[in-house]
Order: C-alpha cells, then structure tokens, then sequence
C-alpha cells in the first residue's frame, strides 16, 4: 500500500504540465483580444504582443460609434433570458420523462430531439425563415426567443437526462409512498436535486442564446429584434477594416458571458450540497 | 399508471411541439428536396438519387466526408479525454480549481466569428505570436504560413477546437459534484492511491457525463463552419473542408439547394450513426 | 429552491423590463401619412466606406420626398451577409425595392421574376440615361435583347499604387512592359522589400486585378476574355500563361502571408512599407493619409501608375436592380434614381474616392487638391492601350472563390496553371 503512494504523487507533475498549458492556451488568444482593444489598427497588425503608442481607449468610443451595441445589447438580454427560462422549463419536464419512464416512442422521441444537434444551419435558413414569417414573428424578439429555445432543446435533452439517470429512483418512490403526486415529485424532490444540471445546460443555453449569428440577422430586418452578434459584423465590411474597434466590440460582448459563467460555475460546483442530502 | 401517462404526455408536449415547429418542417424540407433538382429562384424537379450520385463522385465531397470522419474521431476521444482530465484535476478544491475553470471556458464563450478571426491573426505568418514564439525558441528562420500549407492546415485548423474541452469538463464536474464525499474519504481510509480514486471511482461515476460529453462533441463536428471560413475557409485546395462548409457553399454561392441537402442528409445520417454507436458504447438508454 | 425562485423572478423582471424598452420605441417612426413604404436594404453601414455616401443620401431623400415616399431601411454589416440574406429573399420572392446586383444577385432577380425592365423609365428620362448614367455605364448592363435590369452610378478605374521611395532606392521606374514589370520586381526583392502586396483569402481582390491585367494585355482574345460575363471557358492560352505569370508573383515576389491573407492584410503590408505595390482602386487613398493606419507622410510617397503596357482595369458593376412589385414601382423607379443622382455621384467622389459617370460631372477643385491621385485616375482612361474587367464581374461568386481555394496550390507548385484552369472551369460549372 505504501509503495503505491509515491506514483500517486508522482503524477501531480504531468497533471501540473497539462494545466498549466491548457490555462495558457485557453488564456492566451483572449488576453490578445483584450490587448489588441486598446491599440491602434497599426499595431494589432504589426506585432501581437507588444505596445507602443500607450492605451487607445479611443477604440471603444469608435465600437459605440460604428455599431448600435447599446440597442442590440438590450434585445440581447431580453431574448437571452427568455430563451434560456422557456428552454430549462420545457426541457427539464420533458427530460424527466425522458430518463425516468419507459413508454412506447421513448426512443423515437429521443432520436427525434437528438436530429437537432444534426441539421445543418444552412438547410434551416430558408423554411425557419418561411414558418417564421407565417407565424407573424418575423422582426420580433419572440420569434427569436421560440427559435433559440427550440435550437437548444438537443443539448438540454442530452445535459439533464443523463444527470437524472444519475438521482436515485428511491428519492421518488418514497416521495410517492408519503402521497406526493407527479407534479409534486417532480418540482420538490428532483428539481432542487438537478441544479448542476439546470446550471450546465444553462450555460449552454446562455452562450446559444448570446451568441447566435446567422437567425439573428435572418428572421429579423431592423434594430428591434437585433443581438449583439450581428453588431461585430458592422466592423467587418470590404476594403475597411478598424480592427480596434472590432476588438473592443468583441470585449464588451464576451464580458457579459464571462460574467454570467462566473456565476453559474458556482451552481454547479455547488451541487455538492445537493449530493450530500441524497448521499 | 393512467394518471401518469397523463402526465407523461402533459410533460413531453411543450418539447415536441416547439421542436416541430423549427426543426420539423426543416427535416421534411432536406429529405425530401434532396430528390430533386432545386436551384435557388428555380422550379423543383425531381430526379432521383442524382444529388447523391454527383456528391459521392465530386473529390470535394470525398475530401469534406473524410474530414469530417477524423474530426468526429478525434473529437469524440481526444477532445474528451482532455476534458475529463482536466474535470479530475480541478474537482478537488484547490486554490487554482475556480480560476482555471473559468479560464478554460474562455474559447468557448467568445462568439465563433470573433474566434475565428482571433486564430487567423494568431497563426498568421508575419505578425502572429505562434511563429515569433517559435523563432524565439529555436529556428530563426522558422516561417510557416500554417492556414495556406497543404502540410499545416488541418493541424492548425483541428488546433481551433481539440483542446478547448470545456464544456465536457463541466459537465464532468457537474457530475463529480454530485457524488458524496463519504464514498472517497472511504477509499482514502481504506488507502486508494489518488490515482487509483480517479481511475477506479470517479470515471466510472462519470459515465453519463462522458456518454453526453463524446455526443455533444461528436455532433459538434457536424456544425462547426465559422471557424472554418474565417480561418482556411476549407483550403488550401480542399485539404480542410469538411460537410458543414460544403453544404454553406453549395447553397449560398452555388445556389443549388437540392445538392446542399443531399449532403445535409447524408450529415444527418453520419450524425445518427454515430449517436448511436456512442449510446451502444456507453450503454447510455437505460434507466436506473 | 428558494434562492432559485428568487433568481428566476428577477431575472423574469429584468427582461420583462429590457422588453419593454424593446417594444415603446417600435411604435416611433411608422408612417401612417399614407406614403409609399419602400425596403431598401444596404450594407453601408459601420465601417463600410459608403457610409457617409449614404447617410447623406438618406437625409437628402428623406426631406425631399417627405409624406410622399418612406424608406424602410435594413442595416445589413458586410457583403456577405447582405448575399446570404438577399438569396433567402430571392428564393422566396421577397426581395426589396431596390437590391445591389453584384454577385450574382442580378441574375437571381431576373431569374425569380422580379427586376423589372428600366429600358421603358430611363426613355422617358433622357437627362438621366444620356448625362447622369452615360451611355458607356449603360452599355455594360445592357442585355442581348436590349433590355436593361440595372443602372450602376459609379465607375472603378483600377491601376496599381506603389512606393515611390523603394522605386528609387531600387532604381526603378514604373514598368512599360511584362517584362519589366518582373524585372522590377527583382530589383525590389534585392533591396530588401516584397515587391508586390497579393491576398488569396476573401475574393483574392489585389492578386486577381493584376492577374486580370495580365490576361486582358495577352491581345484581342485576351482583352476579350476579360469583358465577357461568365466566359466558357477558362482553359484558354491567354489565362493559363497568366496564371503562370501570376504563380511567379506568388512564388517570388510577395510576402510571406499572402497566401490565405485578407484584404487588410495585404493593404496593411503596403501601408506599413513593407511591400512596395498593391493593386487597387481610388478608394484606398483615403487610407495614405489615415494615421491609424500608416506613418505621418506616407501619402507624399505613394504614386500610382497603370498597369505595363498602358492597361487598367476598369469596370462598370452591375449597380442597382428595381424589384418593386408594379403598385409601386414609380416609387422605387425614384428611389433608383436618387441612388444614381448627380449629387449622390459627387458625394461618393469626395467621401470615398468613387468615381462619377455622369457625363458632365467635372471633378470639383477641392478634389483636385484633396486627392491629387483621383485626377490621375479619371485622366489616365484616355492614354488606356488595353483594358479588362475584374473577376469579380466576369465570373461567377464559386469561381472567385476557387482563385483563393486554389492559389496555395499553385504556389506550392502541386497544381499547375493548366490544372487550375480545369478547376475553375469546374466551379463554374457547379454554378450552373
């Protein structure tokens, strides 16, 4: 027994290597980011790293200029928050159901909602943009809302079933014996038991949501149901190009994200409270 | 039994119904155009399994197919591998444990396009930090064009996203979370090594998560273009296409959309076949 | 559970709030005096060039035409994203008003039904058809039957600007002939600079204009080639001994990241002195005296010179397409004409170097002063030996693409120029 320690630390070495270069690599592309924001177009495109001519705060008041940031980040949150309430509420039950009970076309449905991850975005392009627009939510921050809450149902299928597979089934049947009914098993027992889960998917629907390009821009024709994407893209025309800009936008779009998955990573560290009552 | 198969379908129902809504008529959409003749502005015609037969001859298509196998390869071991690992690492609470969480997420909270654009200035030949970090190590004369070499790009292109395993990293720790602390100060008393605690215990705890994660990630593979394009854009040649981009060019500069969905069912089967075979390894559908 | 009630209801409160915010100023700005409502999406916006151009226009058009015509303008960043979004509206036959032709777009709308013949407005219109577009802009978008989809206000004279310091330090002058031109390239090479500024990434824009001169100086078939629309053809002599001249440029004489490199990149090692030429059109000399972007006093050093053998390249793009449905198509016939007007004309000249078709247009003195280089380029097209257009006007969007898909490979030597020329001839094909 003893001799097996030493390999165990041992092992601390390689482990260090590898996070260390996994920080680096992961932190490295955004601290460039983050400095190319504050230099002047010269300088992005000169050398990576280096500064010359002091901090080019200047870029940032240019973002505002160029783009409508304000206006879009403002749909942003509004359809972010929506997107992600609609799809946890939707896709929590019907993942439930999912991993929790046997019925004829469980597997259909499950392959069904898996096709999602699969369909490529440009054969949904043209019928989204059709359906959406008979459906009157064409230019409206709901259409949005309904299309990034479907585009995540895949993700949070796969995310919370396979944690409910993980909760005891014996949590419930006692809760059933005592003369709980399904709705009150559901949102007493195993809801509070899912928070890592809600928070993981959460994160995913969060950065679908904050992120998404391509629909942002298609379902939509004006500054009301815009996000903050398709505001980069006012830095990216033919024979121009104000890179500081383009950077200083893509800091202030990150940073909420990096903000929100600060916050979120502690829900789901903090599942560990969760295990201990079922442990 | 009765009142809860109410409830089944009472739970399933909002799911299913937006789920048609956006995907559904998209589906039917792909499949059945996929038979015809169907050039953007233009009357569809039918004509059988000719999309098929023009994909499956084109070297481009070939050259996409593969591509794409390897990456959904690579990604589903690799890139999985990496997250666990890194999901181990941090789960006990050290000093390092939130901050390298957070850092590691970085990459995948970026939005593609900025991403995309980011790698191409990082690897580019003048003025990128990855040949002045080589040149400052070793070879002064060291000078790659990493996207535009047939030698280069698909490593440099597979660089973009193998290592940023985080979101399989926190799904891992979502689970690990979950898992008493009773059962490893047990092991620890009965003197498990720490490596014998990750190997013996934690990873078979995590099977789920690893099932999930190699899904996600393998289908991850079936949509990533952005990158591509901002990046290699599928070059030199087509030594980095893969079906995504291929499928984007075929029906937004070409305007045949009949072709681009062909491929896009072929996609879809790739992406069925290999849920399936994930599922089948880690043995994912049963309940407890 | 709790604390995760509390969460959801302020979050629920928040983006109740951030729509509310949404939703009270929708209601501002919607016409109701009765007015003709026109879609015109554009992608002059951000850090477009044209974007002044166009601010300037849309106050002009908004005052003059004040309870008669309402623009309902789409923002659209970027060409492609305005192609991507164009080509779902064409496809659903939902086009707007007035739609840019480029890159395809045209065809798309006469092949959907919906670009309406101008031949019948602009006869109505002498004034417009004979002195605001001329008749040389008009001929480039007259169709065989004599029908005309689209009017373009704006002409590109393209030649090439170059270092005059490293011209003299290498002791060279602008070449005469091919010839030359490679035997300049040499000697910039040996003093130490990248002779030429090339980019195969995007649409290949400063490599493919030379590439083009270089088939359009190959004689009558070549200069021929180079103003055909979607040519037959690109296994001709005149392209594939280009491209052969083209793969030296890119073995030899250009910097290291030009393959794969973006426009800003290409313009970037010119403006940073650190190639000595770059092919490109008026618009750039904004960029010479643009301080974030170059040294103080770069613009004294660049001169600009055609193409050996007296060429340029010059083009008339395919311009604006009336999609109006015919309830309103005066309307959108005015909305056209407005984009091509006089003053329009002017404003793009001063703001971005464009130049005017308008036959009596005389560039105005501050021009003259301002841009010294414009002049240059407007006097340059009567000494013009030869001339073509660019690739992007004469081929198909797949085929551009394909130039950048293919270049590394023919740099690398792996492809030669008359493979290549087999796979161009095949993305044209697959657009087809």
């Amino acid at each position: 027994m003893k001799t097996k320690k030493s390999p165990a630390s041992l092992l601390l070495i390689p482990a260090g290597i590898f996070l260390v270069l996994i920080i680096l690599i992961s932190i490295g592309p955004f601290l460039w980011v983050l400095l190319s924001s504050v230099k002047t177009n010269r300088e992005i495109l000169t050398f990576s790293f280096r500064f010359t001519n002091g901090v080019h705060w200047q870029n940032y008041v240019n973002a505002f200029k160029i783009a409508p940031i304000v206006r879009y980040f403002q749909n942003s949150v509004f359809i972010t928050i929506m997107g992600v309430l609609l799809n946890l509420t939707v896709m929590s039950m019907a993942a439930y159901v999912l991993s929790r009970f046997s019925f004829r076309l469980r597997n259909f449905i499950r392959a069904f909602f898996a096709m999602g991850l699969l369909i490529p975005g440009a054969a949904l392009l043209l019928p989204l943009y059709t359906s959406i627009k008979a459906v009157g939510l064409y230019n409206n921050v709901w259409g949005l809302i309904v299309v990034y809450t479907a585009f995540g149902i895949p993700v949070s299928v796969f995310i919370m079933s396979s944690y409910f597979l993980t909760i005891p089934k014996e949590m419930e049947e006692s809760a059933y014996i005592d003369g709980a009914g399904f709705l009150k098993t559901f949102a007493i027992i195993i809801l509070p038991l899912a928070r890592p889960a809600f928070a993981t998917a959460g994160i995913m629907q969060f950065l679908l949501c904050w992120n998404e390009f391509q629909f942002a821009l298609t379902l939509t024709t004006g500054h009301d149901a815009r996000t903050l994407p398709v505001a980069l893209y006012y830095f990216k025309s033919a024979f121009a190009s104000d890179y500081g800009a383009m950077f200083a936008a893509i800091v202030l779009v990150s940073l909420p994200s990096i903000i929100v998955y600060s916050l979120l990573q502690k829900q789901v560290v903090s599942g560990l409270a969760a295990g201990s009552v079922k442990g | 039994m009765t009142i809860k198969k109410r409830w089944i379908v009472i739970f399933l129902f909002p799911g299913i119904l937006l789920f048609s809504f956006v995907y559904l008529a998209s589906i039917v959409n792909v499949f059945g155009t996929s038979f015809t003749t169907w050039r953007i502005t233009q009357a569809i015609s039918f004509n059988g399994v000719g999309n098929y037969f023009t994909l499956f001859v084109s070297d481009k298509f070939q050259k996409a197919l593969g591509n794409s196998l390897i990456w959904i390869i690579l990604q589903s071991t690799v890139h999985v591998a990496i997250g666990i690992v890194f999901a181990l690492i941090t789960s006990r609470k050290k000093w390092y444990s939130t901050f390298s969480k957070t850092v590691f997420m970085l990459p995948n909270i970026l939005s593609s396009a900025a991403l995309g654009m980011l790698f191409y200035n990082v690897f580019n030949p003048m003025y990128g930090p990855v040949n002045k970090i080589i040149q400052f190590f070793g070879n002064k004369n060291f000078n790659v064009n990493w996207y535009a070499n047939a030698d280069t790009a698909f490593f440099a292109v597979t660089m973009t996203w193998l290592p940023f395993a985080a979101i399989i990293a926190i799904l891992a720790a979502a689970e690990l979370a979950a898992i008493s602390d009773d059962i490893f100060e047990a092991a620890v008393i009965d003197g498990a090594s720490e490596f014998q605690i990750n190997w013996r215990i934690k990873l078979p705890l995590l099977k789920n998560a690893i099932g999930t994660g190699t899904i996600l990630a393998a289908t991850s593979m079936l949509q990533k273009m952005d990158i591509l394009i901002m990046t290699s854009n599928g070059g030199p040649g087509n030594q980095t296409m893969n079906l995504p981009l291929l499928i984007y060019l075929t029906a937004m500069q070409d305007n045949n959309f009949g072709l681009a969905n062909a491929c896009g069912v072929i996609l879809i089967l790739i992406g069925l076949a290999s849920i399936g075979i994930i599922n089948k390894i880690y043995r994912m559908n049963e309940t407890v | 559970m709790k604390r995760i009630l509390v969460m959801v209801s302020i979050l629920l409160i928040l983006g109740v709030a951030a729509g509310f915010v949404s939703c009270s100023k929708k209601q501002v700005g919607q016409a109701s005096d009765g007015s003709v409502v026109l879609n015109y999406p554009h992608y002059a916006v951000g850090t477009h060039l044209g974007r002044t151009t166009f601010e300037a226009f849309y106050k002009r058009f908004t005052e003059k035409y004040n309870g008669k015509i309402t623009l309902k303008i789409e923002e659209l960043p970027s060409d492609t994203v305005y192609n991507d979004k164009m080509k779902v509206l064409a496809a659903s036959k939902e086009l707007p008003d007035v739609v840019d032709g480029k890159n395809g777009l045209k065809a798309l709308a006469i092949q959907n039904g919906q670009a309406v013949n101008l031949k019948p407005f602009l006869d109505q219109d002498p004034d417009f058809r004979d002195k605001v577009i001329g008749p040389a802009a008009l001929a480039a978008n007259t169709e065989p039957d004599g029908k005309i989809y689209s009017v373009v206000s704006g002409s590109q004279i393209i030649g090439y600007y170059y270092n005059k310091e490293m011209f003299q330090k290498a002791g060279i002058q602008p070449a005469r002939t091919w010839d030359e031109w490679f035997s300049n390239c040499d000697k910039l090479k040996a003093s130490g600079v990248a002779p030429l500024a090339l980019m195969t990434g995007e649409n290949s824009w400063t490599t493919n204009l030379i590439l083009s001169a270089m088939v359009s100086s190959r004689g009558s078939a070549g200069q021929a080639f180079m103003n055909t629309k979607y040519p037959k053809t690109y296994q001709t002599p005149e392209v594939i001994a280009a491209l052969g001249d083209i793969q030296r440029c890119l073995q030899k004489y250009t910097t290291p990241d030009a393959l794969g490199a973006l426009y800003a990149n290409a313009a970037n090692n010119f403006l940073m002195e650190q190639a000595a030429i770059i092919a490109n059109g008026p618009w750039m000399i904004g960029d010479f005296s643009n301080l974030e972007k170059t040294a103080p006093g770069f613009d004294k050093r660049v001169g600009w010179s055609m193409f050996p053998g007296d060429g340029l390249v010059t083009s008339y793009p395919e311009g604006q397409v009336l999609c109006s449905p015919p309830d309103r198509v005066e309307a959108g016939w005015i909305l056209l004409k407005e984009l091509c007007s006089r003053e329009y004309q002017l404003d793009a000249l001063r703001l971005q170097g464009g130049l005017p078709t308008a036959v009596d247009l005389e560039i105005p003195e501050d021009v003259r002063q301002s841009m010294p280089l414009v002049v240059e380029h407007a006097n340059s097209v009567s000494q013009m030996k030869y001339h073509g257009d660019t690739f992007d006007v004469v081929s198909y969007a797949s085929v551009v693409d394909a130039f950048g898909r293919y270049y590394p490979e023919l740099a690398a030597g792996t492809l030669t120029p008359a493979a290549m020329a087999v796979r161009l001839d095949q993305a044209a094909a697959a657009a087809n």
